[in-house]
């Protein structure tokens, strides 16, 4: 009776998406499903937590069942207007936040999957260099005008992480793990307190870096590597926007007399900050991880992630940077390269002393049913991921297995990992808290081809100009075009290369060598 | 002017000891075991140099981490440096070290570089039952510190063999719930190791010479912030007051009274004038009375302020002793942690009212509106649900206050309705806005909560804790007050009763609990 006044009720309100949340539905579903039974002959979307978000506490599932709702109708449209305009579009596939692709059907139930899905597309196409390149653990950086994403990538897989916040909401679903930063070229440096602090205010892009000469006067991360002469005033950016080295001068020299230091040490000092901020998100992401990040290799990409690499990994102890093909347009290849794929997982509360392998592959066997029906594939490879803890902690470790999973294996693995994380483990009873599960179609055939159209036999600099690595004075450093750099050729530091998108410094204790695919490598030298 | 240092080095210094303390505060909610840590995160971090002067600091509970700028300091003075070897954590709960009640316990952690003492993590948890009459050990008829649980003077809990098993026991032999409060201490164990890691990583970085002379004018730049902070109040002495609604055993207000001060570049809070100690659990310690004072001056100095020991240095904070906030060291104190400090806070903002009423908000919720339901599950354990219940903001000169969040000095979240149905024998019959309870104004107060739990099982004890019942949320420049805090206990025969702020009771199955938070009070004329 409750259920036909409510249909009512959002009958005559005349909304197009419904939200529907029930307590507890995440352990059983039957209610909301009879209810979005109902509601589908008044509304064209309806949304039901379960789906949506099948884990425990109410608000966060509720909030993220109002935000797929809340979408649901943009992405329906959009993908009816694919669909009557483009031939074939029932094929396309999305790229969504766990960092694979899923049919348009599968997006069209859960288009909040496909929230923050940029940023892990660029994580994406880090994975297939570091395929490409046999490296274990690496770290991206992505970054960009305002922010920085950071993402740590574990044996060949980018970090999932259960929730993450949007627009003050929280969503938790499973996505890549990339953490951002207000760290970019556009980050202000100001004094505080006799400190130089660096962001996360920012310029932005308007009225931008002082020397873009769009207004803007505060000094940025942009004028310091203009000043250090990293960038090179005399090339238009790709937007057209010309840098004036005067201004940028003028703005550094501003805070350098606030400061009491000269301007080269000031900007020297912009740089070393912003880096330690990013380093700090760094740390975040690899301590927390219980990865130690030093041998890590650094992935950079974006506008200014190839400029700043070679420095951060110095002050990190990192020996080794890839500045990958395309790096300027890195997520739209991760678009291009990422597997397709799909991941869930749903509540188990199981505890080791009342352990049900039966009750595990059931549930195991309903997500998998749910994923299935979308890809329509047949050579499918499983993944599964256990989430485990204590009795009476509410936060799990991630404990990879193979299915079917041992109770013996798996506290064993759980008890190690926890020790590894947290320095100590006990034999107490421990319980599966969740289960994820995640459905790939193995790599699809794409090969990227090579970059270069333009090497020359003999590789000649297009400039050599002053650049500051140190403030005790400035080195003649060599300017190339990194069209012209032919897999193999090796250039030891300092140089400076550039492309219509980007710039890669390579400091003077660092070497580079362009590799097979475009890819370059910078290693620190052996040590002199 | 602070000694010269290099500012880049300094700030990169800064950037790594503030992501230390947090990355505490992270790894006790990961591994600890009590809903109270995991899900409320009843908690907070600090790091401290080798006199105990507060570094940094997580963003976690301010009355926590006002208090732990004394812990240090003040447990040096009983635990004499040379018995201090790596690899120890000390665990202390009384209130005179440097402390606030008894459930919030500290972990302390001597940290060495090339065998020299140079700095300290500490890793303060609420323990969800520290012993004592009651579980959950809110004793509200406490006449003496003594019925309120475990004391524990400094002791060693870990060395760097390990766990020292004896003392861990004597420890959990005398509270409820050893099962659960094993795994805390080991959390807050792990937190303190975590903070090791990262100092020796920062020594190794930039040496200890240079890590200990930042750490020291870190201190400086903060004193020299808060002068400045200082110098642009209003010359001039302000006073104000605010009242407990009562101790819990009279049914009479209490006053907590300040004088303030602000000279050229100092400033003095003066409390003398406040009421005597209760007789009931609402005293408390002057380090809250300086934890306030503290945050009432990051409120109005703005958030840029680095919080550390240096901050202080220019406040001067005077408590009586025999009075509410510097109680005999017998008397109860359990209450006055959360309560109390807030009757601090609210009295330092309503003398300044008259100077500074642009840059205040009206009265909130400010009072944990604490109800503990402690009970014994169907294996004989015991279960505490610790559950903290916000209120409406009161409102600012520019905006209306926001419904139902936690104010000031605490910044506990709740418990969802989920966890709570799954792990213990209650149920939540409904969680709502109490429309109409913020107060009229210009600008509006926030409404309150109403939420009504009924409860499943036998022998499940209530405590209160909670203030704004008696004295509601006031209003600023003529805004109305927020309604008052009200809860009520329907029995099972349907005799309805209401429950007092500070009250132990038995519950029974079928029982209802209906807790009405309080509204915030109005800005302005309506």
């Amino acid at each position: 009776v409750d259920l036909e006044r409510a249909v009512e009720a959002i009958r005559r309100l005349n909304v197009s998406s419904v939200a529907v949340a029930l307590l507890h539905a995440y352990a059983n579903p039957e209610h909301e499903l009879i209810i979005g039974k109902r509601l589908s002959s008044v509304v064209p979307y309806v949304s039901l937590s379960h789906q949506v978000n099948p884990e425990e506490r109410e608000y966060e599932r509720t909030s993220a069942t109002a935000l797929n709702a809340a979408v649901m109708p943009v992405i329906g449209e959009y993908l009816d207007k694919l669909d009557r305009e483009v031939p074939k579009s029932a094929n396309f596939h999305f790229f969504h936040s766990a960092g694979g692709m899923a049919s348009a059907a599968a997006m069209r139930d859960r288009p909040l999957a496909l929230a923050l899905s940029g940023p892990a597309a660029g994580a994406a196409a880090a994975q297939r260099v570091t395929r490409d390149l046999a490296l274990d653990n690496a770290l991206t950086l992505d970054m960009g005008g305002t922010t920085t994403d950071v993402c740590l990538i574990r044996n060949g897989k980018p970090e999932i992480q259960r929730e993450a916040i949007l627009a003050d909401q929280p969503i938790r679903q499973p996505m890549v793990a990339v953490k951002s930063i207000g760290a970019g070229g556009g980050s202000l440096a100001y004094v505080e307190a006799g400190m130089l602090r660096v962001g996360p205010r920012s310029a932005g892009a308007s009225p931008g870096p002082a020397c873009y000469g769009l207004g803007g006067t505060a000094p940025t991360v942009t004028d310091a590597n203009l000043l250090l002469g990293y960038l090179d005033a005399t090339r238009p950016l790709a937007d057209g926007v010309r840098l004036d080295a005067r201004l940028a001068e003028a703005a550094i020299g501003r805070l350098a007399g606030e400061l009491g230091l000269g301007p080269i040490e000031t900007a020297l000092g912009i740089l070393r900050i912003a880096n330690a901020n990013m380093l700090q998100a760094i740390r975040n992401i690899t301590v927390d991880r219980g990865i130690d990040g030093r041998r890590c290799t650094l992935v950079a990409f974006g506008g200014a992630g190839p400029l700043h690499a070679a420095a951060l990994a110095r002050e990190f102890g990192i020996r080794q940077v890839v500045v990958p093909a395309y790096s300027s347009a890195y997520s739209a290849l991760g678009c291009a390269v990422a597997d397709l794929s799909y991941t869930q997982q749903c509540t188990v509360r199981m505890s080791s002393s009342v352990w049900s392998a039966d009750r595990l592959a059931r549930l195991r066997d309903n997500l998998l049913t749910g994923m299935m029906p979308h890809g329509g594939a047949t050579d499918v490879a499983i993944e599964d991921t256990a989430l485990i803890r204590y009795v009476g902690q509410s936060y799990s470790v991630e404990v990879p297995y193979r299915f079917p999973a041992a109770v013996d294996t798996l506290g064993h693995d759980f008890r190690t990992l926890h020790q590894q994380l947290y320095a100590f483990a006990t034999d107490e009873d421990w319980q599966v808290e969740a289960i994820r599960v995640t459905a790939s179609v193995a790599e699809r055939p794409f090969a990227l081809r090579p970059t270069s159209h333009d090497h020359r036999s003999t590789l000649a600099p297009r400039s050599t100009q002053p650049c500051w690595f140190g403030a005790d004075g400035a080195v003649a450093t060599p300017r190339y075009c990194r069209d012209e750099i032919a897999p193999g050729t090796r250039i030891a530091g300092p140089a400076i290369l550039e492309d219509e998108w980007s710039t890669v410094t390579v400091p003077p204790e660092m070497a580079l060598e362009a590799a097979v695919g475009g890819h370059l490598v910078l290693t620190r030298e052996a040590t002199r | 002017m602070s000694r010269p240092f290099d500012p880049v080095t300094l700030e990169v210094i800064r950037g790594a000891l503030t992501a230390a303390a947090e990355e505490m505060s992270l790894v006790v909610m990961r591994s600890a075991r009590s809903p109270l840590l995991r899900e409320a995160g009843d908690l907070s971090s600090a790091i401290t140099d080798a006199r105990g002067e507060m570094i940094a600091q997580g963003r976690d509970i301010p009355m926590h981490l006002g208090v732990m700028c004394f812990t240090v300091k003040e447990f040096l003075k009983r635990v004499e440096p040379r018995r201090l070897v790596p690899g120890d954590v000390w665990f202390v709960n009384l209130p005179e070290i440097g402390g606030n009640h008894l459930p919030d316990v500290k972990a302390i952690r001597p940290i060495f570089a090339g065998g020299e003492l140079f700095a300290f993590a500490v890793s303060l948890a609420h323990w969800a039952d520290i012993g004592g009459a009651v579980p959950g050990s809110y004793y509200t008829s406490a006449t003496d510190i003594w019925q309120e649980g475990l004391r524990i003077s400094p002791t060693r809990l870990f060395t760097d063999g390990g766990p020292d098993l004896e003392k861990l026991d004597l420890v959990l032999a005398n509270l409820r719930g050893a099962p659960e409060r094993r795994g805390d201490i080991y959390a807050q164990m792990a937190a303190t190791r975590s903070a090791e890691h990262r100092l020796h990583d920062l020594v190794v970085e930039h040496g200890l010479a240079t890590l200990k002379a930042a750490m020291a004018v870190l201190q400086d730049r903060s004193e020299e912030q808060m002068r400045a902070a200082i110098r642009a109040m209003p010359r001039g002495v302000f006073t104000g007051e605010d009242f407990l609604d009562d101790d819990g055993i009279h049914d009479r207000p209490i006053a907590v009274r300040v004088r303030i001060t602000f000279s050229a570049s100092d400033a003095c809070f003066d409390f003398s004038t406040s009421d005597d100690a209760a007789d009931g659990p609402v005293n408390t310690t002057p380090f809250i009375a300086a934890a306030g004072v503290f945050y009432a001056m990051k409120c109005l100095a703005g958030e840029d302020l680095q919080p550390n020991g240096g901050a202080l240095r220019p406040l001067k904070v005077v408590t009586r002793p025999g009075s509410v906030l510097e109680p005999p060291p017998t008397r109860p104190v359990v209450g006055g942690n959360h309560e109390t400090s807030q009757r601090v806070v609210d009295a330092i903002f309503r003398a300044l009212e008259p100077v500074l009423a642009d840059r205040l908000t009206a009265g909130g919720p400010t009072t944990s509106g604490l109800l503990l339901f402690g009970m014994r599950r169907s294996d004989g354990s015991w279960a505490t649900l610790y559950e903290t219940h916000g209120g409406g903001e009161g409102a600012r000169a520019d905006r209306d206050g926001l419904p139902v969040v936690r104010v000031h000095m605490s910044n506990v979240m709740n418990t969802p309705a989920e966890v709570i149905e799954a792990e213990y024998p209650i149920e939540i019959l409904r969680q709502e806005l109490r429309r109409g309870s913020g107060g009229a104004g210009a600008h509006r107060g926030g409404d309150g909560l109403t939420r009504e739990y009924r409860i499943l099982g036998d022998g499940v004890s209530l405590t209160s804790m909670f203030e704004r019942r008696v004295v509601p949320p006031y209003g600023l420049q003529g805004g109305a007050p927020g309604a008052p805090f009200r809860v009520m206990l329907v029995r099972g025969d349907g005799q309805t009763v209401e429950v007092k702020g500070k009250v132990n009771l038995q519950l029974a199955k079928g029982d209802r609990v209906i807790l009405e938070s309080c509204g915030g009070g109005g800005y302005g004329r309506p």
